[in-house]
């Protein structure tokens, strides 16, 4: 095969190194705005925003075939055994075999292909980490009962959030991940390609 | 061992050829140091040499070059990892494990040699370069002098018979770079062949047995080290090269201070986690004074700079500044450190943007950053990106930053890692002109050369 | 006391599909309670404590929201519930990697059949955890010295510019980092397609054996008991 398009030593150190900051950075956002329950479903849309130029940058640095599916892969293990159960696993695994059908499809040098394949691997996510939030309307309740909360309060609030909440936070994650590609674009022009690390961003 | 023939190459994407016309015997046994200005080509002849040219690093090759008699053009790097070793500059960046066991045998591992041979051979590099106290730590936890020696121990377990080193003292204090010639002696005894890239010279006396200068991508002169020995310091630096003689500091004590001084550190204290990292340290600075602190080993110098900075805050003890106790948030503001490595502290899109960042204050005047501009030999720089300079220009971009902030207190910590002899002195021209513009210097470093270079008073923090 | 990797792994899996099955107080409180008795056992009996002394606190959080009122309470149950969810994990995951060395994770990769383009990415993600840390701190530092810090006020009166302040610097740090790794690998033979051999050498014990089995089981039969609501004392 040829030397550019097989996946050498080099290729799975930047995918080591830069999965691991996409993930702490995915998951601070996450947490600071799991805080409040208004703001919880929004996590996967702040994290998708905030580290976009990091996916965008390992792109930029591995761009071959199956790169994606390996980040893919190893970002949903980690969100598994962080306690995030097996759907984030399977959606995040099937987002990525999407977004590397479509990098794929521009030979792998289109930017604008994997901006559209980040934010459905983003999309994944959100639908991945909101199945288990389904299941979790029935602990509130439990949990309503149990600590004699005002459950007409938590039945609402319930509700609200597991209803047409969580869609908005979906459409809100695939915009939010576009628009982290093209803060990404903006970073890589202004320091990347002047500073004479990237070629250039197509 | 290694012959190059006539070998030029330039990086992909460059205008220029990194290294022109280069050619270079090095015999089996022998110790070659390679010196010269930074960016003069001499790391790029020690990747021609370990296949990571053109293989990791592409571009347009011409030349031959031969280890051993054998052609490498056609082998990969990993075929070359037997026979060639590489130590590079960053103890920091160069190692893959988390643990010392598994870095002194991860390149055992990864060239497939068999259970009880690596077993043996692990002992042997453990016996030989006294590693014991290292063995299944973490490696994190170590200092870079001994994240160096580990670097070391991997590349002996593969027992090449060449030893390529890129810079290996840059970012080693004085006691490792002596453990670090005590391992060069050892290599050199068994017979090595080994290449050195290097700034410093001093600690390869009677190690080295020839020198090459290299200026712009050329080898210009050859000389045997007795040569060296010959000659003056001023006619080494007049070529940009550094002593080859170790220089000692001389400690003295402050003098009464004609004014209230402007750093006033009085019997501090500093605990991470319990542990004290040093205690009852005692230091005043003065308005015109750059005060040097070298020795000892260990002693948590950028700890101390943090301390000062408010980065940190102190366990016991009290930070004056200009005669008032100062705390942390004061300190941020009233101070500035120029990082050991220049990296960190530049955010903007240019030279120019750099320095018109501000945050608390209003930016300074296009007239006032032409003419810091110009006392820093950056002028032609202004537009550029401040991440595309070069390491010499990167340093003196964060003096100007320093020049341009208010404080009169300016703390900068190893400022010379990794600089040539003209950087060097160029930088301690810098901090005299600080320091005569009312301000109070403080400069952490075990470069003793440098130290007298620059410091009005030198001291040490051993008690 | 010592467990195989490939065990280990094995167990980190169990432990993951338990732990996220079992989210009330109570047999949340009993995988916890078994997860620390292993850790315990495989000798990290010091940090096994601080998670238990952690655990109780959050617990003593649980009863007190009773006594705030209704919609703070529903915030403190949310944030200690994803807490006190990730801790078998973290305590688990910590365990792991203080108790077995990357070479050893590595082999046991292999020996899973795990194919080297994820091993290798694996091992270097390991590595890369503490390394990001540290540059994490080295970049707050600078963005201090300039008045950029990490402040809730700076924040929100000038994000883009702590954005960039923040990720720049990263992300050309990182870049770095990657080559120059990427170099002392290469040249110590990471792309050797050579069969790679090791210096650790895996073998099961039966007693590795029985322990995993025993502490599967035993986190299943948690989840048994849960589904066939076995709680009567919790009534």
């Amino acid at each position: 095969m040829n030397q550019n398009t097989t996946l050498k030593g080099r290729d799975f150190i930047n995918l080591g190194i830069f999965t691991v900051i996409f993930i702490v950075l995915f998951m601070v956002c996450m947490l600071l705005m799991s805080t409040t329950i208004y703001t919880q479903p929004f996590g996967t849309a702040a994290g998708a925003l905030a580290a976009g130029p990091v996916y965008m940058l390992l792109r930029a640095k591995t761009s071959k075939p199956w790169a994606i599916t390996i980040f893919g892969v190893l970002y949903g293990l980690v969100m598994f055994v962080m306690g995030s159960g097996w759907p984030i696993l399977a959606a995040v695994i099937a987002g990525a075999l999407i977004a590397e059908l479509i990098a794929r499809s521009g030979q792998y040098q289109k930017y604008g292909r994997e901006s559209i394949g980040y934010a459905i691997l983003m999309t994944a996510t959100a639908i991945g980490s909101y199945v288990p939030l389904l299941t979790m309307k029935e602990y509130y309740r439990q949990l309503a009962e149990t600590n004699s909360v005002d459950n007409e309060f938590m039945a609402q609030l319930v509700e609200f959030i597991s209803g047409p909440y969580l869609v908005l936070a979906i459409v809100v994650t695939f915009i939010a991940a576009f628009v982290g590609t093209l803060i990404a674009r903006a970073l890589f022009k202004k320091h990347f390609v002047k500073a004479g690390l990237l070629k250039e961003v197509r | 061992m290694i012959e190059l023939k006539d070998v030029s190459f330039r990086y992909e994407g460059a205008k220029e050829q990194a290294v022109r016309h280069v050619s270079l015997t090095i015999e089996r046994g022998e110790c070659m140091v390679l010196t010269g200005l930074s960016g003069c080509g001499k790391t790029t002849i020690t990747r021609l040499i370990n296949g990571l040219i053109p293989d990791f690093y592409p571009g347009e090759l011409s030349g031959s070059i031969f280890i051993d008699g054998e052609d490498i053009a056609k082998k990969q790097p990993h075929e070359l990892s037997s026979m060639v070793g590489s130590v590079f500059q960053n103890p920091r960046t160069q190692f893959f494990n988390t643990d010392t066991d598994s870095e002194l045998v991860f390149g055992m591992e990864n060239s497939g040699v068999a259970y009880a041979e690596m077993h043996r051979r692990y002992d042997q590099t453990v016996r030989e370069l006294q590693l014991h106290k290292l063995c299944g730590r973490d490696i994190f936890a170590l200092s870079g002098g001994e994240k160096q020696s580990i670097a070391f121990g991997s590349i002996y377990a593969l027992s090449p018979e060449i030893y390529l080193l890129d810079e290996p003292s840059a970012n080693l204090d004085r006691q490792a770079i002596r453990r670090l010639r005590d391992t060069l002696l050892k290599l050199k005894t068994m017979g090595k062949t080994i290449l050195i890239s290097e700034h410093r010279l001093y600690y390869l006396r009677g190690v080295a047995d020839r020198a090459a200068l290299v200026e712009q991508g050329k080898i210009t002169e050859i000389h045997p080290w007795e040569t060296l020995e010959g000659c003056t310091d001023e006619t080494l630096h007049q070529k940009g090269l550094r002593s080859i003689r170790d220089t000692t500091v001389e400690l003295s004590e402050p003098p009464l201070p004609a004014q209230t001084p402007v750093l006033a550190i009085r019997s501090l204290a500093v605990a991470r986690k319990k542990n004290v990292i040093f205690d009852h340290v005692d230091l005043t600075v003065s308005e015109g004074e750059i005060v040097g602190i070298t020795e000892p080993n260990g002693f948590g110098k950028t700890t101390l700079a943090r301390i000062v900075c408010g980065l940190m805050k102190e366990k016991s003890g009290s930070v004056l500044l200009n005669g008032v106790p100062a705390r942390a948030s004061l300190r941020k503001r009233s101070t500035f450190l120029v990082m050991q490595d220049p990296n960190y502290q530049l955010f903007s899109d240019s030279v120019e943007h750099e320095l018109k960042l501000t945050i608390h204050r209003e930016a300074p005047q296009d007239a006032t950053i032409t003419e810091v501009l110009r006392d820093m030999d950056l002028e032609e720089m202004r537009e550029r990106h401040p991440l595309s300079l070069s390491g010499g220009q990167k340093q003196r971009l964060c003096i100007a930053l320093a020049a341009l902030s208010p404080a009169r207190l300016l703390i900068f910590d190893e400022p010379t890692s990794g600089l040539d002899y003209r950087n060097m002195q160029r930088v301690a021209g810098m901090i005299h002109k600080l320091a005569d513009d009312k301000r109070a210097v403080l400069v952490i470093s075990h470069d003793n050369e440098f130290l007298n270079m620059a410091c009005t008073r030198i001291i040490s923090l051993a008690r | 006391m010592k467990l195989d990797v490939r065990c280990k792994f094995l167990i980190l899996i169990a432990i993951s599909v338990i732990a996220f099955s079992t989210k009330d107080v109570f047999y949340g409180s009993l995988v916890f309670s078994l997860v620390c008795l292993l850790t315990f056992l495989l000798g990290q009996g010091r940090k096994t404590v601080k998670y238990i002394i952690t655990y109780l606190v959050l617990v003593a959080f649980i009863l007190l929201a009773k006594h705030v009122p209704t919609f703070l309470r529903g915030m403190i149950l949310m944030i200690v519930l994803c807490i006190r969810m990730c801790m078998p994990i973290a305590l688990y995951g910590q365990t792991f990697m203080k108790t077995t060395p990357v070479s050893e994770m590595v082999t046991g990769l292999y020996a899973l059949h795990i194919p080297r383009g994820f091993v290798i990415t694996f091992a270097v993600a390991m590595r890369f955890f503490p390394t990001a840390k540290e540059e994490f701190g080295h970049i707050r530092d600078a963005m201090t010295l300039r008045g950029i810090n990490l402040s809730v006020a700076n924040v929100l009166r000038r994000p883009a510019l702590v954005f960039e302040g923040l990720m720049t610097p990263l992300l050309v740090r990182s870049f770095t980092i990657a080559e120059e790794l990427s170099a002392a690998s290469i040249t110590r033979g990471l792309d050797n397609p050579a069969p790679r051999t090791a210096f650790v050498r895996l073998h099961v014990t039966m007693l590795d054996i029985a322990i995993t089995i025993l502490f599967v089981a035993a986190l299943f039969g948690v989840l048994w008991l849960r589904e066939n609501g076995w709680g009567w004392w919790v009534d």
